[in-house]
């Protein structure tokens, strides 16, 4: 029950991810038309994988419009590694009556979501086209329709119109070329105005005419020849058609006025195709075709893209051609990417290329399959089919380890053993892992005591050592107060290492006497020693000691200077009273 | 009363010992439905353990490959992404990244420099706990040479050292800022639905300015009102919902 819930809540999520990533719109090539014209109206819908959208429902467009045709393209592109997808659905729709009409909206339903196109408003004018000017070494002028009081279309005269095509019996989807050409044996005083035929029954292209000015000899008159008009029509309906007249209308002098010919219509028959062996993946081409293919590479990754461009060549209409026959495979995945536009070659035949792009999904030896064309050869009146050679390529194998070995096949003995390739089956992600303390969880050191004892250990060392380094110089001008005020401590503590210690009397002395000169030197923040007594009795005046403590220290140095050269049974007793006096001293001060 | 108390940290001791062992059946089982092909089953224990245990990278790793075999690129990548952050030198878990981004449609490749490659690869080679450890090593050995140097400061050998390991701490301080900015300030994510659609803003009804596909990871640069904007290895930025990609 569990699974089933989960299974429509993935495929309820799929269908919304897909119905919310896509585009469908709806428009048209041309909002006005003529009667007997026709006009494309094309749907696309962009965005997700377009092959799991519906076909879209076309509005009912019967009282408006036939559809003379339709056709389905799809485009791939993949751009900055990213895959778009579009498909179109196109409709050459032909006009019934003349108006204003709007084509209602045209709907999509995608997992009850539905999504709707724009109305479009047609507007179609009579059939009688409307008047066009073209080139000719007179210059221009008006419509013949308005002032054309009489109509020649004998081929004969001064001027003429002849229209022609290049084949009056044909198959259908065969092309024909119509050609309008102007005689004339006289100068024309103004442009000409021409007049087309509706076409209808007939997708028409139009070509670039011939305007190069030509001689011609017709019935033994000389003519100047220009070709007004060429196009390619495209049989939509078998059975009889008629192009009708083509009129042009032309001034030779201001007193005739405007004067217009036309040309006889043409009468074309259009065969239907037959029926018997017709291929059932029949591309509707007709014409004499061959195809081939080349990819732009012969070793690729897996899910790597390979781009195959595949060429149509030949006589006869490419125009329809949107897509070719190839086979799939779950080995590969194929999505048309581009159809070019056709192209004329310098020999007639037309060419058309499509671009498709190849996707391996396995690694291995693949080919890419043949591409298939299904044709109707009119100069044989059979069906053909070309299909373009398989192009081998090497899908290679991913980077990863071996999953699955398949081990050496074992063969007969030889002469000559040959060692064969092992080749990976398939390859699988590394496997699970299934014994592990699940209590080792990744936790940050920096949140561990031990990272912060260290750390704060670390500092406070450091602390330490910079303020033992730095210290003497913060504390640099305090110096003198300290020793000021720890004088004489420190003087009595020298004095008893002095006292205790086994030195000679001389030695003792002399010790003693310095201990005497450093305490008055740190007392008094300034050096004494080897100053002569006078001095330092003058230095310690200044210094404003007491007149009883200054009488302590001429006494005590009177009495070092004595025992200096006493003699030494003396000395070691009199050591001791100085030591007394200078404690009195230390203690004085 | 106090028997009662003794009571009960002698039971919360034993159930903190006991819990990993009941957990460790549950983690037999999960492999075992891996094993029969019951990926959904074997998702929804790795993820009761994950819940559970998180930040644990073998769990994790096992969440990876469970979503790989459901068809869940995307979230394979997150959970192999975030296991490497725990062992970056795991074998399996690169091998098994390498396999499932060859399944990633999109081709997203940066214009970063070898040198700068090779630094981010040196940074990411060692999980911030093991730079931190270096860090607090040098640290103390830095401490320690310092004073040695002080209360035995004939020792010459002594001097050197501290010059030396002093040079070494700063170099390291250095990588070690970058790595810990990495860590701290540098947000990565990967798309785990089949295609998204990345906006120039945030917002639904903007037009979109690419399309990416599953399993694309990506720098989160900025969050606001349930959309994310994120910036691609090869330089592209744009917006996606922050339902469409797990952080890393």
């Amino acid at each position: 029950m569990m699974k089933q819930r989960l299974l429509i809540l993935l495929f309820f999520l799929q269908t919304c991810l897909v119905a919310q990533s896509i585009n469908f719109s709806g428009n048209v090539n041309r909002n006005a038309v003529s009667l007997g014209e026709t006009f494309n109206y094309e749907l696309v819908i962009s965005g997700y994988d377009t092959n799991q959208v519906p076909d879209p429902k076309l509005p009912d467009l019967r009282s408006m419009f036939n559809i003379v045709s339709s056709r389905e393209g799809q485009s791939f592109s993949w751009v900055n590694g990213a895959m778009s997808v579009s498909k179109t659905k196109t409709f050459i729709l032909s006009p019934i009556k003349e108006g204003n009409f709007i084509i209602p909206e045209a709907s999509l339903t995608l997992n009850g979501q539905q999504f709707k196109t724009q109305p479009i408003t047609i507007s179609v004018r009579p059939a009688a086209a409307q008047p066009q000017s073209v080139a000719s070494s007179a210059g221009r002028s008006s419509a013949p329709s308005q002032s054309a009081p009489s109509i020649q279309r004998a081929k004969a005269g001064n001027v003429f119109l002849e229209a022609e095509v290049d084949k009056k019996s044909l198959y259908f989807g065969q092309d024909i070329t119509y050609v309008l050409k102007f005689y004339r044996r006289v100068q024309l005083l103004s442009n000409l105005s021409l007049e087309e035929p509706s076409f209808q029954g007939f997708l028409s292209e139009t070509l670039e005419p011939d305007q190069s000015r030509q001689v011609v000899d017709v019935n033994g008159l000389r003519y100047y020849v220009v070709e007004l008009v060429k196009k390619s029509l495209t049989p939509i309906q078998a059975g009889t058609l008629t192009i009708d007249a083509s009129r042009v209308g032309y001034v030779i002098n201001f007193f005739d006025g405007q004067r217009v010919v036309e040309s006889a219509p043409l009468t074309i028959e259009i065969k239907a195709l037959p029926k018997e062996n017709k291929p059932d993946k029949f591309s509707g081409l007709v014409g004499d075709f061959s195809i081939s293919a080349v990819a732009d590479k012969s070793e690729v990754n897996p899910n790597s893209p390979v781009s195959v461009r595949v060429e149509v060549t030949g006589k006869g209409n490419l125009r329809g051609l949107s897509d070719l026959v190839f086979e799939s495979s779950p080995d590969y995945k194929f999505y048309k990417s581009q159809v070019s536009d056709v192209q004329l070659n310098a020999d007639g035949s037309q060419t058309k290329t499509l671009d498709y792009i190849y996707i391996p999904k396995v690694s291995g030896k693949l080919s890419i399959p043949s591409f298939e064309l299904s044709y109707f050869s009119p100069d044989t009146s059979e069906y053909g089919v070309k299909k373009t050679e398989p192009i081998a390529i090497t899908s290679l194998k991913l980077a990863g380890d071996v999953a699955e070995v398949a081990s050496a096949p074992v063969s007969e003995p030889s002469s000559t053993a040959s060692k064969e390739q092992i080749q990976v089956i398939r390859e699988d992600i590394q496997y699970v892992r299934s014994a592990f303390d699940v209590t080792d969880t990744y936790v940050p050191f920096s949140k561990s005591i031990v990272f912060w004892a260290f750390i704060y250990f670390n500092l406070a060392a450091l602390f330490g050592f910079g303020f033992y380094k730095v210290k003497p110089y913060i504390f640099k001008t305090d110096i003198v107060k300290v020793k000021q005020t720890k004088a004489g401590a420190a003087a009595k503590k020298k004095l008893e290492k002095i006292v205790t210690s086994s030195l000679a009397t001389k030695e003792c002395i002399s010790q003693l006497e310095n201990v005497l000169f450093d305490f008055l030197s740190d007392k008094f923040g300034s050096s004494v020693r080897g100053l002569a007594k006078q001095d330092l009795v003058a230095e310690l005046y200044k210094q404003n000691v007491h007149p009883d403590h200054l009488k302590m220290v001429t006494s005590v140095m009177d009495m070092l200077s004595f025992l200096a050269y006493a003699p030494s049974e003396q000395s070691q007793e009199k050591v001791k009273e100085i030591s007394k006096d200078l404690i009195r001293i230390f203690e004085a001060f | 009363m106090k028997l009662r108390s003794l009571f009960l940290v002698v039971m919360v001791s034993v159930g903190a010992w006991l819990a990993p062992l009941c957990a460790t059946p549950l983690v037999m089982e999960a492999a075992e439905f891996y094993r029969t092909g019951e990926y959904n089953n074997a998702l929804t224990a790795y993820l009761d353990l994950n819940e559970e245990y998180p930040n644990h990278p073998d769990i994790l790793y096992n969440l990876g490959n469970t979503s790989y075999k459901l068809g869940k690129v995307g979230e394979a990548l997150a959970y192999y992404y975030k296991a490497q952050r725990i062992l970056p030198r795991d074998e399996d878990i690169r091998t098994n990244i390498a396999l499932v981004s060859n399944q990633i449609i999109d081709d997203v490749v940066g214009n970063a420099s070898v040198s700068s490659n090779s630094v981010f690869y040196f940074l990411m080679w060692f999980t911030l706990n093991e730079w931190l450890v270096g860090l607090v090593v040098l640290l103390t050995a830095l401490t320690v040479l310092l004073w040695s140097k002080e209360i035995w400061p004939t020792k010459g050998a002594i001097g050197q050292g501290v010059g030396f390991v002093a040079v070494v701490f700063v170099i390291y301080l250095g990588f070690f800022a970058i790595r810990y900015h990495q860590e701290s300030s540098f947000f990565r994510g990967v798309i785990v639905v089949p295609k998204v659609q990345v906006k120039v803003g945030p917002s639904e009804s903007l037009d979109t300015k690419f399309i990416i596909h599953e399993g694309v990871d990506f720098e989160i640069k900025k969050q606001l009102d349930g959309w994310t904007e994120i910036k691609l290895s090869n330089g592209f930025s744009g917006w996606v919902e922050a339902s469409d990609y797990r952080a890393i």
